[in-house]
């Protein structure tokens, strides 16, 4: 069934993992590229490395089928089927037929565990960027290259926000243990440990979130405390003088110290005009 | 320093005024010569109300705490003669007998806040202990900060920044009076004017005199007694 099918509609068969060769163990590399020779010696191994390289920094992976561009597929074979038939037991892996030279017939399907959850709408934006970003091009292997890297791109998001997602159910789970464990008072024998992968740091740093507030609170604390006991210090202070023995002046047995006289008795009279008092008798009059 | 009457800038040891030949017993004629009993905060024109001078008598305390040897004193008068405020003031100071004040404290070490409600017009006057650590520009520059709150009337606000801003200079005079007699040493008693010098080389001269004598009388005791 699989040879007759791709008789007519599988060109060329890119495999982003080693578990394609064994959904297909009856094709080689050479009998792929004898059947269809849509992309050149040179064209065929950089698109696959690409592949290869994303399979590599991901855990969603991607498996293409190129097919030419005026290709028709028959009604009975579809992308959901394939999804159904031969990729649900896998991990969960992005399934695209590309269309070379027609990159808006360009289909995009999940199979695999974890297909159901991700968004059809977010599937619809997927492919649509994709298929904007290969439109830009005019080259039809260049289309396809641009097909593939925008999608890398858009699956790399979409890891982080499971992954974000995962976490968030981690926590929650470790919450309600802990709070069984204590409403039981027999404490938790086993912990479960559960791990999520979070490629954002800023789940890192909610984690240390209390760690800093502590920090905060601590440096606050000291800086509130030496500020308090700068102030206390300034008002515990003694200020003395150096006595020293001046000769009585004007007759005076304690003081002779005539210091400024200031009015107040008009606002226009400011400060700075009384300066430089003067006896009454040099003023004009 | 400055006569309190002429206001003409005079020597700091001169016994009078070399202008107008004013000496502080013309005061006496004048305002009388006894002493005068008063408080720190003598409120006698009514400017504060009664919260107002328990929280002024607080800021004196503060002020007092901070520096043991001086103390700070209010009087809100109402004069008749604008131009007497200053001699009243050091008239005031030289009089007064504080009965909130500890012997400890004598009026060398005073200031005097005086402000007279019916001329409107504010001086300070301090004790010879300031001499050398308060000029005129000081007191002028306190005052002149608390002159918008006595154009507004607000008697409690502009005698608390008196009280602070004073505090504050005195705050680094001292200090630096402190720094100065730990790198040069006490101040001697040499370096206290022309006056104490002459008074301590005419001592010496009359103890030297009264040695003199005494050995004189010494001798004609002896030689009284050997003569019969």
């Amino acid at each position: 069934m699989k040879l007759s099918l791709f008789r007519w509609l599988l060109l060329l068969l890119l495999v982003s993992d080693s578990a394609r060769a064994e959904s297909l163990p009856q094709l080689t590399d050479e009998d792929r590229a004898r059947l269809q020779q849509l992309l050149s010696k040179q064209e065929h191994p950089d698109r696959s490395g690409f592949l290869e390289y994303h399979a590599e920094g991901s855990e969603l992976k991607i498996r293409m089928y190129l097919f030419d561009s005026k290709e028709n597929l028959a009604d009975t074979y579809t992308i959901e089927k394939l999804c159904e038939d031969q990729n649900a037991d896998e991990p969960l892996t992005a399934i695209v037929f590309c269309f070379l030279g027609n990159p808006e017939r360009s289909q995009l399907a999940f199979a695999g565990q974890g297909a159901a959850e991700v968004l059809a709408l977010d599937r619809r934006k997927m492919l649509k960027s994709a298929i904007i970003k290969a439109m830009e091009k005019s080259d039809h292997v260049m289309q396809l290259e641009a097909f593939i890297v925008e999608l890398s791109i858009s699956l790399f998001w979409l890891e982080s926000k499971r992954a974000e997602t995962l976490a968030a159910q981690a926590a929650e789970g470790s919450r309600e243990l802990a709070g069984k464990a204590w409403a039981s008072g027999n404490g938790v024998e086993k912990v479960e440990v559960v791990t999520a992968i979070d490629a954002s740091g800023f789940s890192v740093l909610k984690s240390h979130l209390h760690w800093i507030i502590l920090g905060f609170l601590s440096l606050l604390c000291l800086i509130t405390g030496c500020v308090f006991g700068w102030l206390i210090w300034t008002r515990s202070r003694r200020y003395h003088f150096p006595v020293v023995e001046t000769p009585e002046r004007l007759g005076a047995s304690y003081a002779a110290g005539v210091g400024a006289v200031i009015a107040f008795h008009k606002k226009l009279g400011s400060p700075s005009s009384q300066r430089n008092q003067v006896p009454d008798y040099l003023k004009r009059a | 320093m400055r006569c309190p009457r002429c206001v003409q800038t005079i020597h700091r040891s001169a016994a009078q005024c070399p202008h107008c030949g004013f000496v502080l017993s013309d005061l006496d004629d004048l305002y009388g010569s006894g002493e005068v009993r008063l408080r720190r905060l003598s409120d006698m024109a009514g400017a504060l109300r009664l919260k107002e001078r328990q929280k002024l008598e607080r800021l004196l305390d503060e002020f007092q705490t901070s520096f043991p040897q001086l103390f700070f004193s209010v009087y809100y008068g109402a004069l008749e003669d604008r131009a007497n405020i200053r001699q009243f003031g050091l008239w005031l100071l030289n009089h007064a007998a504080y009965e909130d004040l500890d012997i400890g404290r004598p009026n060398d070490g005073g200031i005097l806040l005086l402000v007279d409600l019916n001329t409107k017009v504010a001086s300070i006057s301090f004790g010879y202990m300031l001499d050398s650590f308060l000029t005129e520009e000081n007191t002028f520059n306190i005052l002149a900060k608390a002159h918008p709150h006595l154009l507004q009337g607000n008697h409690l606000k502009a005698a608390s920044v008196i009280v602070k801003q004073l505090s504050r200079v005195l705050r680094r005079k001292s200090r630096r009076a402190i720094l100065q007699q730990k790198v040069f040493g006490p101040p001697s008693n040499q370096s206290s004017g022309s006056a104490n010098a002459l008074e301590r080389i005419r001592s010496n001269r009359s103890a030297k005199e009264q040695a003199k004598s005494k050995s004189d009388q010494t001798t004609r005791a002896k030689s009284e007694e050997i003569e019969p």
